[in-house]
């Protein structure tokens, strides 16, 4: 027995603690105002005694429906869990007390036929009055709070003292609210097996809603711990970024919606009755309040109809499992029918409920299978989308490299040229110097020669002169200037040749350079101080050289190297 | 856990930090008229009280940061709050350095440029005592902070008019005073008029601040 109440509180405790309380908490996360090792001591403050009080919920429930059966209880807690773990693939803001309410419809609906269903329709009436009436409050009580904070002329730090106060009476109150309405459900499922269950300790019995209670405490706590605070940090940022007055506008606006629906005479006010309420729709209902006052609504609309749509399709599908469940697991229908209750027993399995059933789940699984196919589909499309634009802008980052080379290299070319010029500069400044030198050292030696008297001496000195000039003809510094700089112009071409052609003389090379160049025979042979004849006997050694046939035009065949 | 007594604490350093920036402007506008008109014995004293001053101002900021994260304060305030006293605080560093910058550098300054001065150093002062009230007000009654800070927008672009005038009779009318004399006159007039540029980033702060606390 006590392991029935364990699944129970597990598959109801569970999707209580992971969908409702991270809406309670978001705010709480967002505003920072109460430090997290502090929140799991007021869960257990504000929580725990919510089992002391006689809950309407749990009575209404066990009034219009019969829940004596472990083996329902745990068709419906398993229903409601299954129902809600498939919706939830499609959105995250739903609940399972839609799913629960509608398998304990699924359940009277089978086991009693056509009766009165009138707690369950006034049920669907809460739901959708709920989140509506929590948008008005969180109005009503944003307003109230600003005008008390405008009229009370507190300083900032003051009235920040008092805020944290109302903060944590705030969040003591929305948790405690949560657990009288929401845990109401585990108070009801568990106190059927109330009589069946109960265990004494130093003379007082402890009954199994106080061990479920116990459980689904301790499970809260752990849940808190783990995956509760990653989720209201999530949330706090999709939805409670706001401030501490806004954060205690709608943890309170839940708590008089909770309770409201908590109580019996409360609810019979607007003709309804106590019933369970989702706290995530009364939470998004206070936060759109407070959004439409600010005018700035920050809920993602898409998520929003995909959570109103949960508020159909989960009971409908916890609905169609559990009544199938109960059709395949036969009980004794016609005694519980007559009983109000299966006492449990032999099971009878009914062929086409069972195919009905397998085709259902068939399909559901399509379903999700589909929807998950397709956002996983249109996430690769995102990660294709993102690997093209990452492509993309690789290329053109390949394309700028290059042209930061290309301008590299064009800077490169242009220093070359500049050192050149610069040579070239020193150069003829340096052959000026010598030129004059040489000119003023030949006007000296005509000077003297002028002065001479002795023929042999001018003889000697007309000599002297003449040999200075044949010298100075010879241009040898020059024409190796003159090279050197077209070697440096011409880099690869001289490179190419050496390496072709490594046998060629020094002056063969020159020749070689300098036809590329485009000098004419005379030019060439003004320039090597050579005859023209010479020039020729000389082209004709470089052709054989170059190994070139009587037909091969040599100018154009070194141009082509 | 609701720590009161902090709460009573922090209000009062708030308070303190504000009156020791108004208490600073007293003390530069005084230490600035000294300067000008040779009372070197009563400027020192002015100098000497600026550096408490700014100490004084140093630590009470230090003091309310502390107070601003240990009480837990509204997330989405703090960040704004901090920044708030961090530019107060950098007023209380300007009137320190321009007052120990004309004890270090003294420059030359024209008699006939004196009263000049000292209406530049009113109207940036005065822009600095219209943006405490704004500042004040924040933490007690936002509304009133825009009314106020138009002021600071008032008195800083008079600053901004009085600070060109200076500089216009210095470099057109002034023959002869030379031009490094001119560059000097320049940048005191400049660090005079950064007081109220100052004040000017506080208000902006101040208006955004208030407009967010209006929840």
């Amino acid at each position: 027995m006590i392991l029935d109440i364990v699944i129970i509180v597990l598959l109801i405790g569970i999707w209580l603690t992971l969908r409702e309380l991270p809406m309670i908490l978001g705010s709480t996360v967002s505003s920072g105002i109460i430090r997290s090792r502090y929140i799991p001591v007021i869960i257990i403050v504000s929580m725990f005694p919510a089992i002391l009080f006689n809950s309407d919920i749990a009575a209404n429930i066990n009034t219009a429906s019969n829940l004596g059966n472990p083996v329902t209880l745990l068709i419906i807690s398993f229903a409601a869990a299954i129902s809600v773990w498939i919706v939830s693939f499609f959105t995250k803001w739903t609940s399972i007390i839609y799913g629960l309410l509608a398998a304990i419809l699924a359940l009277n609906l089978y086991t009693q036929g056509s009766s009165s269903h009138v707690f369950f329709w006034k049920s669907s009436l809460v739901w959708l009055i709920s989140p509506g009436l929590s948008f008005i409050f969180s109005i009503l009580l944003f307003r109230a709070v600003r005008q008390i904070v405008t009229r009370a002329n507190l300083h900032l730090v003051t009235l920040n003292g008092i805020l944290r106060v109302v903060f944590i009476f705030s969040l003591i109150i929305v948790l405690f609210s949560f657990a009288l309405n929401n845990g109401s459900l585990i108070m009801a499922l568990t106190s059927a097996l109330n009589p069946l269950l109960s265990v004494s300790i130093a003379g007082n019995s402890i009954h199994g809603v106080f061990i479920a209670w116990f459980l689904f405490i301790i499970l809260v706590l752990i849940l808190y711990l783990f995956p509760v605070r990653k989720i209201a940090s999530k949330i706090s940022f999709r939805l409670f970024d706001i401030n501490t007055e806004s954060g205690i506008v709608i943890m309170t606006s839940m708590s008089l919606v909770l309770l409201f629906f908590s109580s019996n005479k409360m609810s019979l006010l607007i003709g309804l009755q106590a019933t369970p309420v989702s706290i995530v729709h009364i939470a998004l209902g206070a936060v759109i309040g407070i959004g439409w006052i600010q005018k700035s609504v920050a809920v993602d609309k898409k998520e929003l109809i995909k959570s109103a749509l949960s508020v159909v399709v989960l009971p409908g599908l916890s609905f169609i499992l559990t009544y199938s469940i109960l059709a395949i697991i036969d009980i004794q229908k016609g005694v519980s029918k007559s009983n109000r209750g299966f006492t449990g027993g032999e099971l009878n399995f009914d062929l086409t409920t069972l195919t009905s059933v397998i085709v259902l789940a068939i399909l559901s699984f399509f379903v999700v299978y589909f929807y998950i196919s397709k956002n996983r589909a249109s996430g690769q499309a995102r990660l294709k989308i993102a690997e093209d634009r990452n492509q993309l802008n690789e290329m053109q980052k390949a394309m700028v490299d290059l042209e930061i080379k290309v301008i590299q290299s064009e800077n490169n070319n242009l220093h070359k040229r500049l050192e050149i010029k610069r040579k070239d500069l020193i150069n003829n400044a340096l052959w000026i110097g010598q030129q004059r030198d040489f000119l003023d050292q030949l006007s000296a030696d005509i000077h003297l020669l002028k002065k001479s008297e002795n023929l042999e001496e001018m003889k000697s000195r007309i000599l002297s002169i003449e040999s200075k000039i044949m010298d100075k003809k010879a241009f040898s510094h020059e024409m190796n200037e003159l090279y050197s700089q077209v070697e440096i112009l011409h880099k690869d071409y001289s490179v190419i040749l050496q390496e072709k052609f490594p046998d060629l003389t020094e002056q063969e090379r020159r020749l070689a350079t300098l036809l590329r160049l485009g000098f004419s025979t005379k030019e060439l042979a003004s320039i090597m101080s050579i005859t023209p004849k010479s020039v020729e006997v000389c082209r004709y050694r470089l052709r054989k050289r170059l190994n070139l046939k009587r037909d091969d035009n040599l100018i154009q065949f070194i141009k082509s190297l | 856990m609701f720590k009161i007594n902090q709460t009573d604490q922090t209000i009062k350093n708030i308070d303190k930090f504000f009156d020791t920036i108004d208490r600073g402007l007293l003390v530069f506008k005084e230490g600035v008229r000294n300067y000008l008109y040779g009372n070197r014995a009563l400027f020192d004293e002015n100098l000497s009280e600026m550096a408490k001053l700014e100490s004084e101002a140093n630590y009470l900021r230090r003091e309310i940061v502390a107070a601003v994260h240990t009480m837990s304060f509204m997330s989405q305030m703090r960040g704004d709050i901090l920044k708030l006293f961090e530019r107060m605080d950098n007023i209380v560093d300007i009137l320190n350095n321009s007052l120990s910058q004309l004890d270090i550098e003294i420059p030359h300054i024209p008699t006939e440029l004196n009263p000049e001065f000292v209406k530049l150093t009113e109207l940036s002062t005065l822009a600095v005592e219209c943006v405490i009230p704004a500042a004040k007000a924040y933490f007690r009654s936002p509304d009133s902070i825009p009314e106020k800070i138009n002021r600071v927008y008032f008195y800083e672009e008079e600053t901004e008019r009085q600070s060109k005038t200076i500089k216009r009779r210095v470099f057109h009318d002034m023959p002869q005073l030379k031009l490094s004399e001119k560059f000097h006159l320049r940048y005191f007039a400049l660090h005079i008029e950064t007081l109220s540029e100052s004040a000017e980033k506080a208000a902006d702060l101040l208006s955004i601040m208030a407009l967010k606390r209006n929840f």
